[in-house]
């Protein structure tokens, strides 16, 4: 079936129907008894590194919000009332280059065109080759027209002809580094939408002092996919009590090592990781304010101050103290174009609603609602033409 | 044994070349100068308490605790009276953060371990007091009077170079023109040091103008540093497939130094030295390499990758032990420099501030 023809058949579809079938396959990642979540669970942990605790902790609360219900709040809150209408200007073709191995990217981005009605094609990332296949083969039990529309196609990462046939489409959603995304673009059509979503990095902040509960969320959140998602903190910023939020994180991340044990790492970042431990100690050594609290695979630097300072990721978060809330934008100034989501309780959100494009509850960072404002741009907005 | 003595120990196995030091030896003089560092230096000295590696703890040269790179931003592991400072290094400038600083009380010994290192591996075949015409693709120690580099290339200009040795990074920019009449006019096949860049720049700058001629024969160039952070990134083999086309300066008359602002000794390939075996990082004999599991502090079995992390003896005045952030792995005689791997943090869209904010290291 060509791409027109494919566009052709599931433009056949209402709106509200694709919305219904890829619901139904997004509903199908997350059912414990289905067979796409039971491949998800068996594949991803090897393709990926991530152990498969990880993985089922990481699904299970990600996904819970994966389904129609969140799909069509999604198309509400972007397209509003004149849905339908919008839909009708969806992209031709949409090429989607996905990066790193979290798996939730990959589904959205998917699920985005086939929605609209654009056929998608994808070429998985060598980390995870797992994903765009569960997915398909996911949307194909629900539709066969649907399921046609969703082309998976490999071809050599410097094979650039092929690159280029594949990002000749009308949108293209890619998601990596600056230097990556700067690459996708200048090999795109310069008429087409390109839709990027970069990298980006999340925080907590927290007031008062150390809650083991609050503290036990964030654990999480730092935990789930290893910390290398966009929506994993790096950094905790607290008013007081940093000494006490700090052990409490501490005793977290020492729990969840065990029940969610911390995947693979490369030598490249568990060198980095030795090397902000040592300098974090070297610090202590000259100024007892800062502490190194660390197990086998994580690690907690109570900082003495608030100065931003690099993250090696996998499990590695900094405490940061901070006079007051009013001192948490000059901390986050170095990062503040990078930063997508802030996890603090609720009686801080109206303090914060300046920073990142999402304020959450902490354990609640890496279980965004299908219709958040990603990055900014949104999910299904940036693949329409503007009116 | 005091400082003085170990760095009298030390000058006589820099000024006698001596290709090995016994393991007895370097040991004695390793963990003289670890108790000397750690009863001047209270941060190291608390940083290897906290690890229970006390003086009195260590037995072996291979347990003396190492200190990051990045630690000497922003600690100062000095270990000696501030007002005694004859000289501070800085690392290369980054957009944001500290730069890190080597601070010495004496240039001494510094200026004694570099020579040796130089002349075996860059100078390999020319008589012991023999002057070359040395060109220096960097700024000058007065343009730039706290980087290492600078200094290093004005101590061999000094006890090496011959009257037209010179610097050729003016201002930031290369004095191309100046290059070209001193490279034509030079009765002797020069020696060309500088960093990576710098040659990329010439070779630019030379295609711009439409040069195309060969460098003299018997030319050689010392090449250093990378291209982290540059818009004009390429890899070694690339870099030097380059310069063979471009100077017609082959491949085995290209050395590549591996150094760090944090160490008192440089590193260079064996290439010219022992042009029979193929090309790794020579060590001097006052150091050792050791490749090490960042995961189980462990060494790695000989052959496999590891970081790279250094006892640089020459390193009196500060600490001696210095964990690289470079992977490597040890070969029969030296060590090899493995690059990262790009895509290593690929498995995520989060990303370390290193990269974000385009920090060199």
């Amino acid at each position: 079936m060509t791409n027109a023809d494919a566009g052709r058949a599931i433009r056949r579809l209402t709106l509200a129907e694709r919305v219904e079938r890829v619901g139904a396959a997004l509903s199908a990642l997350s059912d414990p008894g289905g067979e796409a979540h039971r491949r998800l669970l068996d594949e991803l942990p090897a393709a990926t590194g991530f152990s498969t605790e990880s993985v089922r902790a990481g699904l299970g609360l990600a996904l819970a919000e994966f389904n129609w219900t969140g799909l069509r709040r999604l198309v509400e809150g972007e397209l509003g009332a004149e849905a339908e209408r919008a839909a009708a200007r969806a992209p031709a073709s949409t090429a989607v280059i996905p990066a790193g191995a979290i798996p939730m990217p990959t589904f959205e981005s998917l699920a985005a065109p086939l929605v609209l009605g654009s056929p998608v094609r994808i070429r998985p990332g060598s980390r995870d080759p797992v994903s765009a296949r569960v997915f398909a083969d996911a949307v194909a039990s629900q539709d066969a027209s649907l399921g046609a529309a969703i082309s998976i196609v490999d071809f050599d990462h410097a094979d650039e002809s092929a690159a280029r046939a594949f990002l000749d489409a009308d949108a293209v959603i890619a998601f990596g580094g600056d230097a990556t995304i700067a690459h996708l673009r200048r090999m795109s059509r310069p008429s087409c939408r390109f839709v990027a979503y970069g990298h980006r990095l999340s925080v907590a902040v927290v007031s008062g002092q150390a809650d083991a509960e609050v503290a036990a969320a964030i654990a999480r959140d730092v935990s789930h996919w290893d910390q290398l998602g966009c929506l994993s903190p790096l950094a905790l910023y607290v008013t007081e009590d940093a000494d006490g939020w700090s052990d409490l994180l501490a005793a977290g991340l020492e729990r969840l090592a065990s029940d969610w044990p911390r995947g693979t790492i490369p030598m490249e970042a568990a060198l980095a990781t030795r090397h902000a431990r040592d300098e974090a100690a070297l610090r202590q050594a000259a100024d007892p304010a800062t502490r190194v609290l660390s197990g086998r695979d994580w690690t907690v630097v109570r900082e003495a101050d608030a100065t931003w300072r690099s993250a090696p990721l996998h499990r590695f978060i900094r405490v940061h103290p901070l006079a007051g809330l009013d001192a948490l934008d000059g901390a986050l100034a170095p990062v503040a174009s990078f930063l997508s989501s802030v996890a603090a309780p609720l009686a801080l959100h109206s303090r914060l609603s300046g920073f990142g494009f999402r304020r959450c509850l902490p354990g609640d960072l890496q279980a965004p609602p299908m219709h958040w404002n990603h990055d900014g741009i949104g999910t299904l907005r940036p693949l329409l033409p503007s009116t | 044994m005091n400082r003085s003595q170990i760095e009298a120990r030390l000058r006589d196995w820099m000024t006698s070349k001596t290709d090995e030091v016994g393991d007895d030896a370097f040991s004695e003089i390793a963990l003289a100068l670890f108790k000397w560092q750690f009863d001047h230096c209270a941060p190291y000295a608390r940083f290897c308490a906290g690890r229970s590696r006390t003086p009195e703890q260590v037995r072996r040269w291979q347990d003396i605790p190492a200190v990051p790179t990045g630690a000497f931003k922003e600690t100062d592991l000095r270990g000696f009276d501030v007002a005694d400072t004859v000289k501070t290094f800085r690392t290369s400038g980054t957009s944001v953060g500290p730069r890190g600083e080597l601070h010495l009380d004496t240039l001494a010994l510094y200026e004694a371990s570099l020579l040796p290192s130089f002349e075996t591996a860059v100078l390999a075949g020319f008589d012991a007091h023999q002057r070359v015409p040395l060109f220096i693709l960097a700024p000058s120690g007065s343009d730039a009077p706290d980087s290492s580099l600078s200094h290093m290339f004005d101590v061999l200009r000094r006890e090496r170079g011959t009257a037209e040795s010179a610097c050729f990074i003016e201002r930031g920019e290369l004095a191309f023109e100046r290059l070209e009449a001193a490279v034509a006019s030079t009765s002797d096949a020069p020696v060309i040091c500088g960093t990576a860049f710098a040659f990329v720049h010439w070779m630019d700058a030379r295609s711009a103008a439409g040069i195309h001629t060969p460098l003299p024969a018997g030319t050689r160039l010392m090449e250093t540093g990378g291209f982290k952070g540059r818009a004009r990134e390429r890899t070694q083999d690339v870099l030097y497939r380059e310069i063979e086309q471009a100077f017609r300066v082959s491949e085995d008359r290209i050395i590549n130094q591996y150094g760090m602002t944090e160490l008192g000794s440089q590193f260079y390939d064996s290439i010219l030295a022992t042009p029979s075996r193929p090309r790794h990082k020579r060590v001097p004999a006052w150091v050792r390499v050791r490749m090490i599991d960042p995961l189980t502090d462990e060494e790695v079995p000989h052959g496999a990758v590891g970081m790279i992390q250094i006892l640089d003896l020459a390193n009196t005045g500060s600490v001696a032990s210095v964990l690289t952030a470079d992977l490597g792995r040890a070969v029969a005689s030296g060590f090899e420099v493995i690059g990262r791997d790009p895509e290593a943090e690929a498995r995520g869209c989060s990303i370390a501030l290193d990269e974000m904010l385009g920090d060199e290291r």
